[in-house]
């Protein structure tokens, strides 16, 4: 288990390596960041530039800046904010609270509708209720999320006025802006749930448990549920990640105060430092998490020892 | 089978895959809005009339030339819905078709190959994984400027992973196959195999993600021209058309309503054929 747990650490190391080197090359690939300094409407002299470009490191030949912003990421320095001097990371960091706060409500959401939707629509399988159910399930993939928020504006908060439908304070904000981004995942988990119990329930043990005269009921919930879920647990894993995109997204149409946000804001403000630090913070929370799903993976199946 | 006969046997088929046969029909709506746009469109989805801004749908109250009303700049909505099929479709195709080759390809090589190659796909593959894809779209589309190419370019070489590791996934299983070796033994080449041999067996997998992915790509073209990193202000697009109605959303409802309306039905028609394909041609998972 040990072995099995420091090899897939070892793994997470060259994926997050390559995450830092595409994100210099792709910054260094579409622009000259001496260029983006300046500020637009303004004309400067080709010594000037040389002097920026001097001040920020860039004159110096590509590996030798690729060894700089390598060892400035791995201690977490990014750079500046273009606005404000502030130390980029930091202030992506200081939003991070938020938009985990939203990211997790909507897992939840998503996970305690989901799943028992899954359940019945599997256990019923063909009747009206799973017809229902997987009908709902496709509408709400198929809704882009910004439309949903919008929509949910419209009737909650202008229609209705019940919730507000901006910032981040009250319980009550937190409600629109978790529902939407929780929509879209709430479908996922209910079709992929429906196929793993579905397929479970075709397995040998399961036969082997009813044979044995097992009540219907211990059938589902002690031999069927157990382990139709595991395989759930890595696709959480990665759709935490979709998550993340999402919440870019809802947390622009809801006015909400976190990364994706700050995120969206820096690029229009071309204030790259930050973006930076956005895009390397999102891509090591994302690589994170799915080391430690893989992880509890590996405990739940004993099976899994893949290389 | 005489052709005949198989046609028949796919109409039949075809009758009881319902979800299929529902997606098919109501994808027809934006395919013809796409195909014959000059023609159906009753106004010019650019012109702008200031003096009949935000005017209503038709049925309630607005002027009967703007049948589903204006947006905020006087534009007729419903001449701008049938462009945007045109913007939708489009990018779904070619998304795809960039994703889908350069994916298969790539799967393909990797998985037959192996070895030094194949390793450093997958380790390149983890890096795509690990970036929510959106969020790297954004900052390429930061970086090059909105515009319909670019938005193609960016989802079609954001999009091959899925494929690559279907195709790779699919590869490793059929290269120790009989006919495989058989063609090897008779001294084919390794595209020769590859392409021939191998390929034919792996494309139903492939569709099937196609399939499900055209609907991915028309909705994150929407997204990233919804947050103003699309297509472009003057492309209308049904994501760039949200995002204008969205400032009006407190004084009118129907600009940020309708193109939302549009994007998902025709998405939703794309995912009840690609589960419609997947029953088809996956039966593993079929339930």
């Amino acid at each position: 288990m040990l072995t099995y747990a420091l090899r897939r650490i070892g793994l997470a190391v060259p994926t997050l390596f390559g995450v830092l080197v595409t994100v210099f090359l792709l910054l260094r690939m579409l622009g000259d960041p001496a260029v983006m300094l300046i500020p637009p409407d303004t004309t400067i002299t080709p010594e000037q530039l040389r002097d920026i470009r001097r001040s920020i490191g860039i004159d110096e030949p590509l590996p030798v800046q690729l060894w700089l912003f390598l060892t400035n990421a791995v201690r977490g320095d990014f750079g500046v904010s273009y606005y404000g001097g502030q130390d980029a990371m930091q202030s992506v960091v200081s939003r991070l609270g938020p938009t985990l706060e939203l990211s997790l409500i909507a897992l939840a959401f998503a996970v305690a509708v989901g799943v028992p939707l899954g359940i019945a629509a599997a256990l019923r399988r063909n009747s009206l209720v799973d017809i229902g159910i997987s009908a709902v399930s496709l509408l709400g993939m198929s809704m882009p999320n910004f439309w949903l928020g919008l929509m949910l504006i419209l009737v909650f908060g202008v229609q209705l006025k019940w919730l507000p439908i901006s910032g981040r304070g009250e319980l009550q904000n937190l409600i629109l802006p978790a529902f939407t981004l929780g929509a879209s995942m709430v479908a996922i988990v209910q079709r992929l749930i429906r196929t793993d119990v579905l397929e479970t329930l075709t397995q040998d043990f399961v036969r082997t448990a009813r044979a044995k005269g097992a009540a219907p009921r211990a059938v589902v919930w002690h031999h069927t549920l157990k382990n139709a879920l595991i395989p759930t647990v890595t696709v959480l894993g990665l759709q935490f990640g979709a998550l993340l995109g999402g919440s870019v997204v809802v947390e622009t149409v809801f006015a909400w105060p976190g990364v994706g946000r700050l995120m969206i804001q820096s690029i229009s403000n071309r204030d790259y430092p930050v973006v930076q630090a956005a895009v390397v913070l999102f891509a090591v929370f994302f690589v994170a998490i799915n080391l430690v799903v893989d992880i509890v993976y590996g405990f739940l199946d004993p099976r899994i020892r893949y290389d | 089978m005489t052709r005949s006969a198989s046609l028949r046997r796919s109409l039949r088929y075809l009758g009881r895959n319902k979800m299929l046969v529902i997606g098919c029909v109501m994808l027809v709506v934006p395919v013809v809005c796409a195909l014959a746009a000059q023609w159906l469109a009753p106004n010019d989805p650019g012109a702008q009339t200031l003096i009949m801004r935000l005017k209503p749908p038709a049925w309630l109250g607005g002027d009967p030339r703007f049948l589903l009303g204006t947006d905020g700049l006087g534009r007729d909505i419903l001449s701008r819905l049938i462009y945007g099929a045109r913007v939708s479709l489009i990018v779904g195709l070619t998304v795809v078709a960039i994703g889908g080759t350069f994916g298969t390809l790539i799967g393909l090589v990797s998985g037959y190959v192996g070895g030094l190659f194949d390793a450093i796909v997958m380790r390149v593959v983890d890096v795509f994984l690990a970036f929510p894809f959106l969020v790297l779209a954004l900052v390429v589309m930061a970086l090059t400027g909105p515009g319909l190419g670019n938005v193609i370019l960016v989802l079609g070489f954001t999009s091959w992973v899925p494929y690559a590791r279907v195709a790779r996934a699919k590869v490793l299983g059929l290269k120790e196959r009989e006919f495989v070796e058989a063609s090897q033994a008779l001294a084919a080449g390794a595209w020769r195999v590859m392409l021939r041999h191998v390929l034919p067996n792996i494309f139903s997998s492939i569709i099937v993600i196609a399939s499900s992915r055209v609907a991915t790509a028309i909705v994150s073209e929407a997204t990233l021209s919804f947050l103003g990193l699309g297509v472009g202000a003057t492309t209308p697009s049904w994501g760039a058309s949200l995002s204008d109605g969205r400032t009006y959303l407190l004084i009118a409802w129907w600009p940020a309503t309708l193109p939302g309306l549009a994007i998902m039905v025709t998405v939703l028609a794309i995912n009840l054929i690609g589960d419609g394909l997947r029953d088809r041609l996956d039966p593993r998972l079929k339930s």
